[in-house]
């Protein structure tokens, strides 16, 4: 039995859902992180297993114990909310040890623990600063801190990273990663941003307008994204359409724009949308033929757009130090059959 | 941006705070007059005037609007802190009329509502009573207390008191350690506000108060109708005197703008 378990959740604002029927489970120290577009419902989902917002129906269960009659202070969860929600009136300690006072821990015990914590995020030298004394991304490590210090069953990151700088923001991606596998705690990290969900988490969880679309290991969801929006959200990809030609199980030859090319998948009817990730497609001596209508330099690769019959396509091809194909110059573009994917949407 | 003003505007900016300092002015230059009658003193300064407040029975009126209004503002600011997080924190039908019965108080009439209050007070056996007094003003000073607790609550970030929750605090702990304090300075505001409201309120009071309850106004109000002398310049020239001490202190203390602009937090 997983850790933690959501099952049918459902969440109506007036008639509107804001969550439409959400299931998954996160194992025991596994970092799942729940990606989508804004208003599509992460939030109320997180805040739905926090406990501060009540489900319209569906089942919460923490190791196996469900959390319908558990009010929000019983439940043991670590929350770094985006704004990161720190007690303005509190020094970084007292922020810190908060939580432990509430858990009536002793007093040099608590010192101990807030000490670690601070030391844990690399905070020491500002423990008796307020927060509007702090950076940005200091006052994020506080947050993290005091979620952190009360070893919490479940830790929970609602968009921690967006009000950072970029620079920071890629450090402290790394920087959480690496915490929580230090401490090895069950994480569900909530975000919009793809780069983020990919790097950082063992599991993604692909939602859109309060459901999930697609859950599994990065890589995976990635390569075989299964709907449209998912393959678009998850990074840059071709959508062409192509019509079915012929059937073997797991696999269909297809006609794209006049050329014959195969995909894995499966799909009935007689037309069908293939997704192909730019990085995918190369240029080559047959295949689609097209046009190179521009070539951006984006230092380790070249990004392409080419006009075809099938619509324009992107191609990245990675920079061996040669000169780019010329705009204007006419290619033919391939792929492995692998790499052509049914999508439905 | 900063744009500076055109002349004409520098005229009119001057010529809007002149209208509403001259008034005032006067009225602390009459209050120094050595005549017996009004007017501003051009040769000699006398503080005769002044002197004739002390043991005058405008004293004790002076007291009874302090004891008056600081517990009226108590008691408004105690009523409108839950009534503000009830209508901040939760949907519940009749939400909106509540905070708009709770409001109207700005929009009636001062003389209507010291008629009705009279009326009401000698129904219920509160006449003559400080009591009476106390709860009347606490009417007429809710909008502005509890105008302000709605602002500083509006201004708090909702999940700092989630925050608070999830780290193991019962509603009430979240409320004495997080939320209390972070509104503090709406409240004092507020407080602030309502005192004043009440120290001043004159045309309600006059039909309540009583020969026990006589608050300061209400006795400058009687004492004109009866005499033109500059002791109530003098006595307007010493609240003035004692706004602006307050004032000061107030800013030492707080800031006056965060405290009138009735923000919580930073
Ligand atoms: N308290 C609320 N009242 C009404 N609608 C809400 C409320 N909270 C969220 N919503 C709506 O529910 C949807 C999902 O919100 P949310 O979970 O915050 O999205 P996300 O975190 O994915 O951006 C949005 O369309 C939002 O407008
Ligand atoms: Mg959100």
């Amino acid at each position: 039995m997983a850790f933690l378990e959501v099952q049918g959740l459902v969440k109506h604002y007036g008639s509107t859902p804001a969550v439409d029927g959400v299931d998954f489970t996160v194992e025991r120290g596994e970092f799942l992180s729940l990606l989508g577009p804004s208003g599509c419902g992460k939030s109320t989902t997180l805040m739905a297993i926090a406990g501060f917002i009540e489900p319209t129906s569906g089942r919460i269960a923490i190791d196996g114990r469900d959390m319908a009659a558990v009010k929000p202070n019983r439940r043991n969860i670590g929350i770094v909310f985006q704004s990161f929600a720190l007690f303005p009136h509190m020094t970084v300690t007292e922020n810190v040890a908060f939580g432990l006072e509430m858990r009536r821990v002793a007093a040099a015990d608590r010192a101990n623990r807030v000490a670690d914590a601070l030391q844990l995020v690399r905070l020491d030298a500002f423990a008796d600063r307020y927060p509007k004394q702090l950076s940005g991304g200091q006052q994020q490590r506080v947050a993290l801190a005091r979620a952190l210090v009360i070893r919490p069953d479940l830790l929970l990151l609602d968009e921690p990273m967006s009000s950072l700088d970029a620079k920071l923001r890629d450090e402290m991606r790394v920087e959480i990663r690496d915490i929580q596998r230090r401490v090895a705690i069950t994480t569900i990290l909530v975000t919009h941003d793809q780069t983020e969900a990919l790097l950082m988490a063992d599991r993604v969880a692909v939602m859109d307008r309060g459901r999930i679309q697609c859950i599994g290991p990065p890589h995976e969801v990635y390569e075989k994204p299964g709907s449209a929006f998912v393959s678009n959200f998850l990074g840059r990809t071709n959508l062409i359409a192509a019509e079915i030609i012929a059937r073997s199980p797991g696999r269909l030859r297809l006609a794209v724009a006049g050329v014959e090319i195969e995909a894995v998948g499966e799909a009935t009817g007689e037309r069908t949308t293939l997704s192909i990730r730019p990085e995918r497609v190369a240029f080559g001596e047959q295949g689609l033929p097209g046009r190179v209508e521009s070539c951006l330099f984006m230092g380790g690769q070249w990004m392409y757009r080419v006009a075809t019959q099938a619509g324009e396509l992107v191609v990245l091809r990675p920079n061996e130090g040669g000169a780019p194909l010329a705009t204007g110059a006419s290619v033919h573009l391939a792929w492995p059959a692998a790499a052509a994917h049914i999508v439905h949407d | 941006m900063t744009r500076r003003n055109g002349p004409l505007a520098l005229v009119f900016h001057a010529a809007f705070i002149a209208f509403i300092l001259a008034p005032l002015v006067v009225v602390c230059l009459v209050a120094f007059t050595p005549e017996a009658y009004l007017s501003i003193p051009t040769t000699r300064w006398s503080l005769r005037w002044f002197k004739a407040i002390w043991g005058s029975d405008f004293i004790p009126a002076f007291w009874i609007s302090v004891y008056v209004a600081a517990a009226a503002a108590s008691l408004a600011l105690l009523v409108s802190v839950p009534a503000a997080i009830a209508t901040a924190r939760f949907q519940f039908p009749g939400r909106e009329a509540l905070v708009a019965y709770f409001l109207s108080p700005l929009m009636v009439p001062h003389v209507v509502l010291g008629v009705a209050l009279l009326r009401f007070m000698a129904e219920v056996g509160l006449t003559a009573n400080a009591f009476g007094l106390i709860m009347g003003h606490v009417v007429i000073i809710m909008p502005f207390t509890l105008r302000l607790a709605l602002a500083a609550l509006a201004g708090m970030d909702r999940h700092v008191e989630w925050a608070a929750g999830s780290l193991g605090a019962s509603d009430l702990t979240v409320f004495r350690r997080v939320t209390l304090p972070i509104i503090l300075p709406g409240l004092a505001g507020g407080w602030l506000l309502a005192f004043i409201q009440s120290f001043d309120e004159l045309t309600m009071t006059v039909f309540v108060a009583s020969p026990g309850t006589t608050t300061l106004p209400v006795r400058m109000f009687q004492y004109i109708t009866d005499n033109i002398d500059p002791m109530v310049a003098a006595i307007s020239a010493a609240l003035i005197g004692l706004a602006i001490l307050l004032m000061a202190v107030m800013e030492r203390v707080y800031g006056l703008e965060r405290l009138l602009a009735g923000k919580g937090g930073d």
